[in-house]
């Protein structure tokens, strides 16, 4: 199980400098966005296997861009992982407009990461519905 | 004869003069023995005076007169019964007749004046409520009247003097209630929170001003009408109702309202007293509902968890970079010593980062409290502006940013706290990069004012500018600009630590300018140190 394409976004570069090593070291191609906006992009151009993001992110969070790539029918069936910081739990209704598999709560350990996205990618189409509303 | 029945006592005689002689006859004192009726004591407080003197006058008006009737009729028929008598007989009866009736009228006569005098006696007790000795001329019989009577008179006099005592302390206590009224109307009128008053039948009886805007009640429908009929708002209805009910009515309840845009909280007391029937039974007069506009305070709470959450994430961000690192190296994911170093580096200065943000916030927490450890000397503002232009430089180079200074001679020394001003300046920097598209430009520029009483430092960025109509929000605590926090992150905190650290702290001013599309110019002017501060 290599070569899936993984979409790491977040606008802290030490994150995603970290996250992207951990994925790249299992083996995985890792594409990075510094914000929402060019996560978006890059999803919509390289359609990804599976988009990890962070929560709070200029121009567009990643609540948004997990939306918008729900609504687009090239993007739709992309599942997603979210990093996040945030004090509270995203709502259900939040995340019914997405295809977010798992909520990680920042500080987060990068082996939990790795864990999950393999976890996501090899039951895709399985939404992990226990865990949506894990979010501290 | 009741209390309301009481009459001066000349008016008294005035009843006697035309009382109802008929029934005296039926009640004949002792002092006329020979008139029919039963015997009544003169125990005048229990019939009352007034009709014991009717009868003793009216006895003693017709008594003697019905006597001597008698008499002349008894002449007259022994006169004509006996023809057999001798004229001397005759007439010695006649004689003795006349002599009857002469000792009759006499001693009718008599009473009558001692009477007259009694009732004088009397009068003048009546009317100067003075000690009157009973006057000498009357008999045995007439001073057991006189002694009933000044038994009665005095006792009436102390039951008079108790209703006017009791008269006056009602007439004080009237007016009393009367000002108490009206000083509590004028409360309830001055309290800035609506107040409903409510009574026993869940009937308005009163709201104060503040509650009639608010339920839009009109001054003539506030009282005693049905308060569901007022307020279309069936929760308050009902709280009222339940706190009537309730069984332990020293309870006091508190509901939370949201009204238009407004948040209310409700306190209903209800208005109990004990009653008779002991046990602590309690019975209704209604409800006091206190209405507390807490539209702020929710506000308030809300910006604190809203701050709170953000500071959490602030600190999570360095705080993550921390963990993923340490655990990386001690998961042997870094092969190379240079990947090694580079760790190193990055969980370095996430730390220092993480130390950073607490700083920031203690030192907002301490200046707002009054407990920051201030130290001021005379600092040279150049180098502490050079310095922090320096920090900024490499992340305004990242964004393509020209980051200009122009300084002042460092002879140009303030007395301030050097830490403290470098922070003020490197949050006004730091603000300047963030808020800068990349290409744009950020220029600080010191100058001497006030012929080289004080100088000015400013930070003048081609950013996204300010609304107009959020300039005079710019400093406070957490807020930050809708539009603009798409661009960078913060916790809005920045801009009131400089403020605190300027103003507060230092006495100085920070000023702000800006224009939507254009950028912004931050200033702090401070005054520069004497020579003699310097010391």
């Amino acid at each position: 199980m290599s070569a899936e394409r993984i979409l790491v976004c977040d606008d802290e570069p030490h994150i995603l400098h970290v996250v992207s090593a951990k994925l790249r070291h299992a083996n995985f191609e890792v594409l990075t966005a510094a914000d929402g906006a060019e996560g978006l992009e890059i999803a919509q151009a390289e359609i990804p296997d599976l988009v990890v993001t962070d929560y709070q992110m200029p121009l567009l969070s990643g609540l948004e861009l997990c939306a918008k790539m729900r609504a687009d029918s090239r993007t739709s069936h992309i599942p997603a992982i979210m990093l996040t910081a945030r004090g509270f739990s995203l709502n259900e209704q939040e995340l019914g407009r997405t295809n977010i598999k798992k909520v990680l709560v920042k500080p987060f350990s990068p082996r939990e990461v790795l864990s999950t996205v393999r976890q996501v990618i090899e039951g895709a189409g399985n939404p992990v519905a226990s865990d949506l509303s894990a979010g501290v | 004869m009741t209390q309301t029945q009481i009459k001066p006592w000349s008016q008294v005689d005035d009843d006697v003069v035309g009382g109802d002689a008929p029934s005296a006859t039926n009640a004949a004192p002792r002092a006329e023995r020979s008139a029919p009726g039963p015997y009544r004591a003169p125990n005048v407080v229990a019939g009352g005076a007034r009709a014991y003197m009717t009868r003793l006058r009216a006895v003693h008006a017709v008594a003697p007169l019905i006597v001597a009737a008698c008499w002349l009729l008894l002449g007259i028929a022994f006169g004509f019964w006996s023809e057999g008598f001798s004229r001397m007989a005759q007439l010695g009866m006649f004689t003795l007749n006349g002599l009857a009736i002469a000792i009759v009228l006499f001693s009718w006569r008599a009473r009558k004046d001692r009477i007259t005098e009694l009732r004088t006696a009397l009068d003048r007790i009546g009317r100067e409520r003075a000690e009157v000795a009973p006057p000498p001329s009357i008999d045995e019989e007439l001073k057991q009247v006189w002694s009933a009577v000044e038994q009665h008179a005095t006792s009436l006099s102390g039951q008079l003097q108790r209703i006017r005592s009791d008269q006056k302390q009602m007439e004080l206590a009237l007016s009393l209630s009367g000002v108490q009224k009206q000083q509590a109307e004028a409360v309830l009128r001055a309290i800035s929170d609506p107040v409903l008053v409510t009574d026993a039948y869940d009937q308005l009886v009163q709201a104060n001003p503040a509650a009639e805007e608010l339920f839009g009640i009109k001054g003539d429908q506030s009282t005693r009408v049905p308060v569901s009929e007022i307020i279309n708002d069936e929760k308050i209805v009902a709280a009222i109702r339940d706190s009537r009910e309730a069984e332990v009515r020293v309870a006091k309840r508190r509901i939370e309202l949201d009204i238009g845009d407004r948040v209310f909280a409700m306190t209903l007391s209800p208005i109990g007293s004990q009653t008779s029937g002991g046990m602590g039974g309690v019975e209704s007069h209604g409800v006091v509902c206190l209405m507390r506009d807490i539209t702020k305070d929710r506000l308030a709470a809300r910006m604190k968890s809203e701050f709170v959450a953000q500071v959490a994430h602030e600190l999570r961000t360095p705080l993550s970079s921390i963990r993923a690192y340490v655990e990386m190296l001690v998961d042997g994911e870094a092969n190379d010593e240079k990947t090694r170093n580079e760790y190193y580096g990055i969980i370095d200065a996430s730390a220092d980062r993480l130390g950073r943000l607490i700083d920031n916030m203690l030192n907002i927490s301490r200046i707002e409290a009054g407990t920051v450890r201030i130290s001021k000397e005379a600092v040279s503002l150049s180098i502490v502006a050079k310095e922090a232009c320096d920090l900024m430089r490499p992340a305004a180079e990242e964004k393509n940013i020209t980051l200009t200074e122009e300084l002042t001679p460092t002879m140009y020394q303030v007395m301030a706290d050097r830490d403290l001003i470098y922070q003020a300046i490197l949050n006004l920097l730091s603000n300047a990069v963030k808020y800068t598209p990349g290409g744009g430009s950020v220029q600080l520029r010191m100058l001497p004012l006030d012929v080289n009483k004080s100088i000015r430092i400013e930070v003048t960025d081609t950013g996204l500018g300010i609304p107009k109509e959020d300039l005079p929000r710019m400093f406070q605590k957490f807020f930050r600009v809708e539009a603009n926090k798409q661009l960078a992150k913060g916790t809005g905190l920045g801009l009131n630590l400089v403020k605190q650290i300027v103003e507060t702290v230092h006495g100085g001013e920070l000023t702000l300018t800006s224009e939507v599309g254009k950028g912004s110019t931050f200033g702090i002017v401070l005054p520069l140190a004497t020579e003699n501060a310097k010391g």
